[in-house]
């Protein structure tokens, strides 16, 4: 029985600390990455009036003669490969390019990237070079590329920002299971939320009850999270270090199964790429989102076309082509030539991360538990620092309570001034839209001034309600300003959208219309209802009673 | 003092759990099955090395007989170190 008693003591410890270490952090993943979910949506509503169909929705027969046009006026070698991408709302970005290595071994692409309006041919868009600067952000991409970039690596310059969020994944999984090991009515408390006129007793019920909840969907995101932290910056490298002696471009042509070697013949025609597109639509209910040309006009060229996952399959289908006659030659694995069990996981990763397996129900479930996760790392912080704050009796002078008070300011700062830092950077963007300036800089300028100045008030007002009330007001500000700067900086009013009865983007502004609204009134709410404290004092007691530490 | 030395203890745990999934990931690359897509020896290892660390670091904070823990970490270590010396033999 001690044995037993003295395990859980150790997992509470692997719990409280992992919590306290990498909370604040979690906190940030969990925030950005529920909005990431809906990075792609965010991304069309920026694009506002300029929305493009997506490829599979319309026919575009001249698709081919493009593609044989703008690769008569780039250098021969980027014709090695030609990417097809179209993000949700966006243009039609092609990538003419070929593969290289650099001098580490690490591999890279280099080529011309073109972006096309997808209704009328037109060029909007052409950049040459490396491939992390032709796909550099741009004013139309800034929206999808800033909140993406902002949860993987948390602004910090790579590969530092993917470790970070790799290692909030390892703490994750410690929280989980430790978490289970330390609560022993696990199912009993699933249903037993218990709000009452105590805060203290609040907070704990209601980690509890939202830890259990979101147990499955927490299991999956840590895993699929310390998987993308540590597997394109380190471990992937390493084991093209041992099992290709450092070529990484070997290392990839075996993952993606690369069957034909490429013949120098030059084909006298390319086979229709429209037609391909249709017949991949006839396959699939998904969008399409990614295609690759290899070798193309030559002997051996094949195309691959990537199709989104819907409610019917969990993961992107892969629809290979005969690049010299056009051929349907099969659905292909994500990696290696015949579908395997690595090939298998491999492909369930990204949509259990992101959540878009299952369109936008899915999405929009991954979103609100995302939110729900933040709810678990808030109560979990502010019960750590009650708990260390009560833990010591001799009042404010001792070092603990300081720091548990610390603590809890910083916890409530984070939760209350990450939204508006969100509406801040989107404010930003729109300023920033017709201007010259990476939009992606100034958003995370504005972001992160942001934060700063909700820590800043957090510890500038002696009471906590009033600085928390007075970030969230400013949050709801923002969030009402939205609409309207996006109307100044784009000229696409949500009347525009009425009329051309764009639904997507008339939804999104009335969604951030309204939450700036909820937001402003939150706080009206909190200065009016009564004090979970009971007589607010400059001292506001303690959540947890001391009698509760030691249990 | 013996916060810091609690500390220091952990953050070595974590620090030779790491090292030790890098470790034990890569040799699986000479020792895992192809498979039919002649990818799987190169994917699984990716795949497993959150769970592989993890469960290395609990271990480290758990397991009451750290002597014979570090012994089988040492023991697993050097099988895995010379298989890979060995592959990586020009």
């Amino acid at each position: 029985m001690s044995d037993r008693l003295s395990l859980r003591t150790r997992f509470y410890q692997i719990h409280s600390w992992t919590g306290f270490l990498l909370g604040l952090l979690s906190l940030v993943v969990f925030f950005t990455g529920a909005i990431a979910v809906f990075a792609q949506e965010l991304g069309a509503w920026g694009a506002r009036g300029k929305t493009q169909p997506p490829l599979l929705d319309i026919r575009v027969p001249w698709l081919s003669t493009m593609v044989d046009s703008l690769g008569g006026q780039v250098d021969p070698r980027f014709k090695d490969e030609i990417s097809l991408s179209q993000d949700a709302g966006g243009p039609l970005t092609l990538f003419f390019h070929t593969h290289e290595t650099d001098v580490k071994g690490k591999a890279r692409e280099r080529g011309v990237r073109y972006d096309l309006d997808v209704r009328d041919r037109k060029v909007l868009l052409r950049r040459e070079g490396l491939d992390e600067e032709v796909f550099a952000p741009t004013s139309s991409s800034a929206l999808t590329d800033f909140f993406v970039d902002l949860h993987v690596h948390l602004l910090i310059p790579p590969p530092a920002g993917l470790y970070a969020t790799g290692i909030v994944g390892f703490g994750l999984m410690l929280l989980l299971i430790s978490g289970v090991v330390i609560h022993r009515r696990f199912f009993r408390d699933m249903f037993r939320f218990k709000p009452g006129p105590a805060l203290r007793l609040t907070l704990r019920s209601l980690h509890t009850v939202t830890g259990t909840w979101l147990l499955p969907y927490a299991i999956v995101l840590s895993f699929t999270g310390a998987f993308f932290g540590f597997a394109g910056a380190l471990l992937l490298p390493a084991v093209a270090k041992v099992a290709f002696g450092g070529d990484q471009q070997k290392m990839f042509e075996v993952l993606v199964g690369h069957q034909t070697p490429p013949g120098d013949r030059k084909l006298p025609s390319t086979p229709d790429l429209d037609f391909m597109l249709a017949d991949a639509r006839s396959r699939s209910e998904g969008v399409f989102r990614f295609g690759a040309l290899h070798h193309w006009g030559k002997e051996g060229a094949r195309a691959e076309l990537w199709v989104r996952p819907t409610q019917r399959r969990m993961a992107f289908a892969k629809f290979q082509y005969d690049g010299m006659t056009g051929a349907f030659q099969g659905e292909k694995p994500a990696l290696g030539t015949k579908p395997s069990l690595g090939a298998s996981l491999f492909s369930w990763m990204g949509p259990l991360h992101f959540g878009d397996f299952g369109g936008h129900l899915s999405k929009a479930l991954w979103g609100v538990l995302g939110i729900a996760s933040c709810v678990l790392t808030v109560s979990g912080l502010l019960i750590w620092s009650e708990r260390r704050r009560t833990a010591s009796m001799d009042g404010e002078t001792n070092p603990r309570v300081q720091g548990a008070e610390a603590m809890r300011r910083i916890t409530a700062a984070l939760a209350a001034a990450l939204p508006a830092a969100t509406f801040a950077s989107i404010l930003a963007w729109a300023t920033w839209y017709s201007n010259g300036t990476d939009p992606v800089r100034v958003m995370g300028t504005a972001f992160g001034l942001c934060l700063l100045a909700g820590l800043g008030a957090t510890f500038f007002f002696r009471s906590l309600r009033t600085a928390a009330r007075g970030i969230l007001a400013g949050g709801g500000l923002f969030s009402i300003l939205v609409p309207f700067a996006a109307t100044w900086a784009t000229g696409f009013s949500p009347w525009d959208a009425f009329s051309a009865w764009d639904a997507q983007i008339l939804a999104m502004d009335c969604f951030f219309f309204f939450l700036g609204a909820a937001l402003l009134f939150v706080p009206a709410r909190m200065r009016k209802g009564p004090s979970p404290y009971g007589r607010e004092t400059s001292k506001e007691p303690a959540l947890l009673d001391p009698v509760e530490v030691g249990s | 003092m013996p916060l810091l030395k609690a500390w220091s203890k952990t953050a070595g745990c974590f620090a030779g759990s790491l090292g030790m999934a890098l470790l034990l990931v890569l040799g699986m690359t000479r020792w895992l099955p192809e498979g039919a897509g002649g990818v799987d020896h190169l994917v699984l290892p990716i795949i497993l090395f959150p769970a592989v660390t993890v469960g290395l670091f609990l271990a480290t904070l758990v397991v009451r007989s750290q002597r014979r823990l570090w012994l089988a970490f040492a023991v697993l270590a050097t099988a895995h170190i010379a298989l890979l010396s060995a592959a990586m033999r020009p």
